[in-house]
């Protein structure tokens, strides 16, 4: 009887690993870089991790393996973590498909968005890519455009 | 004396019908053998040709085709781009024509302006970092969707030489740039279809405001957010994995589309068609009352031979013409000769050696297009135009429904057509003609179809070819017409570079 009852749980705490490896976790660490790179490259913002953009509406891009899962998480700095994004209720989780490609649109803040995009393969690795999009404002743009 | 006059009246009713009828015969049924026709030859004398051209109702109807071959040759898309916002117009898509046009007219009375300049001021650019730039700023893009030999596209603009053919020998893709407000100068970058070079031209507009306006104002009616594949850096190849590559001016909405679904409905399918069918007859030069003809027992097939070609009508709306060799088919009259006129199959003509221009076959096809069944304003030339000229006049034309800015693709059982209209001409000499006559209607209560967004819908196009490299040329949304009678949902396809076949995403939700 002990037998069974010991190996019902050991069964419980494999399958309980197994959904905590699949799953995004809530928060990552600001120092979290993942545990191998290769997963995904990031084309849009084009420099990582700093980058300017004078448009509020953006749209994060890039390409990685199929069936890598990604997941979006904003800096907190009251908590000094990335939190997951969190719009309508849904985090933004997505997973790339047999082209390859991924796009994002986000919506910007004025001024520093430390964003930070969670890649997870099937096999429990894991890429962070870590970066800061600093929105300028439209009118300095309008008056650079009308400059020239 | 009451008899006699009675008698005498019977005898002139009795000369009036005989009249009447012989007119018939002669003029509306043409009842004449196929290979001498008096009034033909009579009709295609100069000075004949010439009187008609003046008559009114004939001038008007030279202008319709005119007209009706400009459209043909408007551009598939213009973006209107103003910074991070932008609105795409398609032609053929009733709900933002009026936009479409204004916007197009405005760009063809300026272009017009640069084609009948006999020395425009030019740059070279090179790289295609300006190009670039000019779609991330404030400009109008314009894509033909086709290459055109710019000779030709210049002539359908109204110009009939231009300095532009000497130094962009094709076109596809222009953007014009107002620029900026000191000079009284607008831009117009142009690209060369044959191999990608850039070239700068200036034209002398000072009404920039009007453009500016037309900008701000078509521009901000962008809804959804769109973004080019350069700027995601998807035209370029990442050293890891994947070898999907997208052509740099690809556009993609970002939220889903909602496309309108359409009913499908082929004329020819039921009922009496027996006056369409005298109609088509005519049209090829088959004598309705004499040609010999049988009706194939699998599908119903109307088929009709003579000496020269076959003609076949099914019942899906498909008409296909075949002569038996090069030279023998429907010699292709002008459109000075009367509408309902049937025609022999060999006209007598005084310029039978002269080879004839794109132009001039080009009217001729549709002035054929025309005579078989109405014209469709959706149709929209599809076969690229870069042969100016010929040598032996051989031109190969297709034509394609547009449909809500929609192409149709067709997807007929025996995949016997791949387009809506197929006519091969030989100097003027019919050689083949394929055409699906179909109807579409937008389905009742305007109810809107949620596609997937368009990288879902790469996606399932890349699982179905399993490939382990795809070059993406076009990304667009479609409808696909199977010939029977159905509602067609749109649905996203792509075109791979070098492919003329275009690939749907078939596990989209239907």
């Amino acid at each position: 009887m002990l037998k069974k009852v010991m190996q019902g749980i050991i069964v419980l705490c494999i399958l309980s690993l197994s959904f905590t490896t699949f799953a995004a976790p809530d928060t990552i660490g600001t120092y979290d870089q993942g545990t191998t790179t290769g997963l995904i490259v990031v084309s849009n913002p084009p420099s990582v991790p700093y980058s300017t953009t004078y448009e509020k509406n953006y749209i994060l891009s890039g390409w990685g393996q199929e069936g890598v899962n990604i997941c979006l998480y904003l800096y907190s700095p009251a908590e000094n973590v990335y939190k997951k994004l969190i719009i309508n209720g849904n985090s933004v989780e997505w997973q790339i498909g047999a082209s390859g490609l991924f796009m994002q649109p986000v919506t910007l803040s004025k001024g520093e968005n430390k964003i930070a995009i969670r890649a997870e393969d099937g096999y429990g690795n894991s890429q962070v890519i870590q970066m800061d999009i600093n929105l300028l404002s439209q009118s300095l743009l309008d008056k650079l455009l009308r400059a020239f | 004396m009451k008899k006699e006059k009675f008698k005498t009246l019977i005898l002139i009713l009795f000369i009036i019908s005989s009249l009447f009828l012989t007119k018939e015969i002669w003029f509306s049924e043409e009842l004449w053998s196929q290979d001498y026709n008096f009034f033909s030859k009579w009709q295609n004398t100069k000075w004949v040709q010439a009187v008609a051209k003046v008559l009114p109702w004939s001038a008007e109807d030279d202008e319709n085709d005119l007209e009706f071959i400009q459209k043909l040759s408007y551009p598939q898309k213009i973006v209107v781009n103003c910074g991070q916002f932008r609105t795409v117009y398609y032609y053929g898509n009733k709900q933002t024509q009026q936009s479409y046009e204004e916007i197009f007219n405005k760009f063809k009375g300026i272009f017009v302006k640069l084609l009948d300049d006999q020395d425009p001021r030019r740059q070279s650019v090179s790289g295609t970092d300006e190009w670039f730039n000019a779609l991330k700023g404030r400009s109008f893009y314009v894509d033909f969707g086709i290459g055109y030999n710019t000779k030709v596209l210049s002539e359908i603009f109204g110009v009939k030489e231009t300095a532009l053919a000497s130094q962009v020998g094709s076109i596809r893709q222009i953007i014009l740039l107002p620029m900026d407000t000191v000079s009284n100068d607008v831009t117009f970058l142009v690209k060369n279809y044959k191999d990608n070079s850039i070239t700068k031209f200036y034209v002398n507009y000072p009404d920039k405001s009007v453009l500016n306006d037309l900008l701000e104002q078509f521009a901000s009616e962008s809804t959804p957010q769109y973004a080019y594949a350069f700027k995601q850096s998807f035209d370029k190849r990442p050293g890891i994995i994947q070898a999907i590559t997208l052509n740099p001016e690809i556009l993609m909405p970002l939220s889903i589309f909602e496309g309108i679904p359409v009913k499908s409905h082929s004329p020819l399918s039921a009922g009496d068609i027996s006056s369409e069918e005298k109609k088509i007859l005519k049209a090829f030069g088959y004598n309705p009352n004499t040609s010999r003809n049988y009706t194939d027992n699998t599908d119903y097939t109307r088929v009709f031979v003579d000496n020269y070609s076959k003609l076949k009508i099914h019942h899906n709306g498909l008409i296909e013409y075949d002569a038996i060799e090069e030279g023998k088919g429907l010699r292709l009259p002008d459109s000075s000769v009367e509408e309902n006129r049937a025609l022999p199959t060999i006209q007598p003509t005084d310029d039978d050696d002269r080879v004839l221009t794109f132009n001039e076959t080009l009217q001729r096809v549709v002035f054929l297009i025309k005579k078989v069944w109405e014209i469709d304003p959706n149709l929209h030339i599809s076969s690229p135009v870069l042969e100016g000229q010929n040598s032996s006049g051989e031109y190969t034309f297709t034509f394609d429904y547009y449909i809500n800015g929609m192409p149709v693709l067709m997807r007929l059982p025996d995949n016997s057509v791949k387009h809506a209209v197929e006519v091969k001409v030989v100097n003027g000499t019919l050689m083949s003609f394929k055409e699906v006559i179909r109807e579409y209607t937008n389905k009742e209560n305007n109810g809107s179809k949620e596609s997937a967004l368009p990288i879902q819908a790469l996606d399932n196009i890349c699982k179905q070819l399993n490939q382990q490299e795809i070059k993406v040329e076009d990304i667009f949304m479609s409808y696909e017409e199977s010939g029977n009678e159905a509602i067609l949902n749109p649905r996203w396809s792509i075109r791979k570079e070098g492919d003329s076949e275009a690939y749907t995403d078939s596990l989209a939700k239907r």
